[in-house]
């Protein structure tokens, strides 16, 4: 080609080779691969990055896999990832005629998925382990989600093998305590470790890896793992002294490990504790020892009373993001205590603490300043008077979320839109009190307001959308089932808000075609459209819409009475970028299966 | 890293409405009308129907359908009465099809 780059071809390999190494998203690592075989030759020696499937015919996936891509240091595998590797195919017909074997032989007339009896030969095992770690001497992450015919012996010979290891995450595998064992006694530079639903451990295992690479280990999630109790965690205190991530979920861990964790890792910056047979105490020792969190998570404390956060609030002067869910017994005066105390504040959420109110949310809208977030979920007794006190006090709010809370309706919104100039996101769920009014304000006070979602809200119509576009530039739209707005709402939307990537108007009755002509040409960067359940809707809509979007690249159009398989093939010949379309599969005809069958997802249930 | 913390939560399909709990989940071994369906201790955000009597594969009940309280969509039934002793246990307890729940983020 004349006048071709002249700088690829005095380019050194070892400089195309660090330059394709920053290149992170896999679908423009894919592009550069495709420029021609020098760049393939240097895509692969610099991928760093994959996810294979577990299930098919993954052993020999994995040993194509790091045959073809030799630097990999980050290797996840995951059954619940769909198997479309040529190996696996060969592996689904074989697993399709097993089944239609035994689907014979047991005479059943229905078509099911009898995963149950899969042969252990298609997924992912510790043939595969052995491959890689022999493989990826640098492996730094390792990830084995429902890998179910792992073991430990898998495990020991990636401890052997890949001394780097930073990370590891072992979700739904029976791997033994020899495997964590291993691990600590060889993975010297092991900082992060998450272990969910893996039953076939217990203290030994994690009290091994404790003592091997407590000094390196600075973040630990354990979850459904009910061989772990008392022991791990005093050894995890013992050695542990950086740690500074903690997640617990778990039912048979007691007060006095959390306890011995508060007294051993002062570093301690982030926790999050799941754990039905905890009492105050704990957290009372995490308030006096751990004086830098910054993060705090409870859920499911019923035996947290009052005394847990004044606690907190006395010891944890610098935190920073609070979530209290389904914590019954907590009431405002813990609050008042907690915004006294923790006056750096920036991210709150309640989820069903049905003994919070008014008054607590007071509090936390007269000291803490710096709020950025605040997530209300199901907080009945809230009423509108707090977000006057929020709307005064701060004035960095960017993001509100509200989800069942029955006790506001449009003057909580005037108060925010009155005080929180900055807010960016808004969310909003079955709060039926909600009408017009509250937006309307919204839209002229809250200029930077470029995430909306209202759903399901009976009596927010199209004044609202009015007076929000008239304001606001918004990016991403929700109004699904709210059932009162019209295309004389969303025309305003499409007129007024040319940055639109995303929106869902799913469950609206009265949405037309015309609001989608509208949309057409108003917002041409619109990338999602979500229009399930739109009795209106059709073809013509359809056309319409295509013209001016062309950038579309996800539609879910599911129970729409009026689209067929016309309009179907319309969007898909008319939107090159398209990659996913949810439809019902006998809306598909053959000749637009054929074009476009990857990204069409179907329906799961034909009715 | 996966969010390790937290409940286990079941969504309407048709509209992500928070449904169920995993962790209520007492038997997975029931036959709705579409397929698979799961037996429940709790239900949330949901709205009960009209009872009326229907014979099931197990004798005779008297049954309500439930509803997403969002979107309407039926998600399977209550089980308000059984007249068999051996069925009694299903007394108050939820019936949602597998089909029409779908995982939250786990």
């Amino acid at each position: 080609m004349r006048g071709a780059d002249l700088i690829n071809t005095v380019l050194p390999d070892e400089l195309l080779i660090e330059i394709l190494r920053r290149v992170e998203a896999k679908p423009e690592r894919d592009a550069c691969a495709l420029v021609c075989r020098r760049w393939r030759r240097g895509e692969r020696a610099s991928r760093r990055a994959v996810k294979i499937a577990a299930s098919g015919a993954a052993d020999r996936v994995l040993e194509l896999v790091v045959g073809r891509f030799t630097a990999l240091a980050d290797v996840a595998i995951d059954e619940r990832l769909p198997s479309t590797c040529p190996g696996a195919a060969v592996a689904r017909r074989a697993r399709r005629n097993s089944i239609a074997n035994i689907a014979r032989e047991r005479n059943m007339s229905k078509n099911s998925k009898a995963e149950e009896n899969e042969p252990s030969q298609f997924c992912f095992s510790d043939a595969g382990l052995a491959t890689l770690a022999r493989a990826c001497k640098g492996l730094e992450r390792l990830s084995l989600i429902w890998c179910s015919a792992i073991t430990s012996s898998g495990l020991v010979t990636i401890a052997e093998n890949c001394r780097n290891l930073k990370c590891l995450d072992l979700q739904g595998c029976y791997v033994g305590d020899q495997g964590l064992i291993a691990i600590g006694q060889n993975c010297k530079q092991l900082k992060a470790m998450s272990l969910r639903f893996c039953e076939g451990l217990t203290d030994s295992g994690l009290v091994g890896l404790a003592e091997g690479c407590g000094s390196s280990l600075i973040s630990i999630g354990i979850a459904a793992c009910d061989g772990i109790r008392e022991a791990s965690l005093q050894a995890v205190a013992s050695h542990c002294r950086y740690l500074e991530a903690l997640s617990l979920d778990s039912e048979v861990v007691k007060t006095e490990g959390i306890i011995s964790i508060a007294q051993g890792c002062r570093s301690l910056k982030a926790l999050k504790l799941r754990c039905l047979d905890v009492s105050d105490k704990a957290l009372e020792a995490v308030g006096s020892f751990c004086s830098s969190l910054e993060l705090l998570a409870l859920h499911s404390f019923d035996g947290f009373t009052d005394r847990c956060l004044s606690a907190i609030a006395k010891g944890c002067k610098n935190l920073r993001d609070l979530s209290l869910n389904d914590c019954h017994l907590l009431t405002d005066r813990s609050l008042e205590l907690l915004a006294r105390g923790c006056t750096k504040l920036t991210r709150f959420e309640v989820n069903g603490c049905q003994n919070i109110g008014t008054s607590g949310l007071e509090y936390i809208g007269r000291f803490c300043r710096d709020l950025l977030e605040l997530d209300l979920f199901y907080c009945p007794r809230i009423h509108n008077k707090a977000f006057l006190e929020v709307g005064r006090g701060c004035p960095r709010l960017q993001s509100l979320h509200l989800v069942d809370c029955s006790g506001i309706d449009d003057d909580a919104l005037c108060h925010i839109a009155q005080g929180c100039k900055n807010l960016r996101k808004l969310h909003i769920r079955r709060c039926n009190k909600l009408g017009d009014k509250g937006f309307i304000s919204l839209g002229e006070s809250c200029k930077f307001l470029a995430d909306l979602s209202v759903q399901f809200c009976e009596r927010v119509g199209d004044e609202a959308l009015v007076a929000i576009a008239k304001g606001c530039s918004l990016q991403r739209l929700n109004v699904s089932g709210c059932n009162v707005i019209t295309g004389k709402g969303l025309t305003a939307v499409a007129r007024g808000c040319p940055e639109l990537i995303s929106l869902d108007i799913s469950f609206l009755q009265w949405m037309g075609d015309m609001a989608l002509a509208e949309l057409s040409g108003g917002c041409p960067r619109l990338r999602s459209i979500v229009l399930n359940h739109s009795q209106k809707i059709s073809d013509v809509g359809l056309a319409h819409l295509v013209k001016g979007c062309s950038q579309l690249e996800h539609c879910d159009m599911v129970y729409c009475p009026r689209i067929t398989a016309a309009g179907v093939a319309t969007l898909i010949s008319s939107c090159p970028k398209l990659k996913k379309v949810l439809i019902e599969q006998w809306k598909v005809s053959e000749r637009t299966r054929r074009r476009a069958g990857v990204i069409l997802s179907y329906l799961c249930i034909d009715l | 890293m996966a969010e390790v913390v937290g409940p286990r939560i079941y969504s309407c399909y048709n509209c992500r409405n928070h449904v169920c709990l995993h962790d209520d989940i007492i038997s997975k071994a029931f036959q709705g009308r579409h397929g698979r369906a799961f037996l429940f201790s709790h239900a949330m955000n949901i709205v009960v129907g009209p009872k009326e009597d229907r014979q099931l594969m197990t004798g005779l009940h008297t049954v309500a359908d439930i509803y997403c309280g969002d979107c309407r969509e039926v998600l399977g039934w209550k089980y308000e009465r059984a007249y068999e002793e051996t069925q009694k246990y299903k007394e108050g307890k939820f019936i949602f099809e597998k089909s029409k729940i779908t995982k939250e983020n786990w």
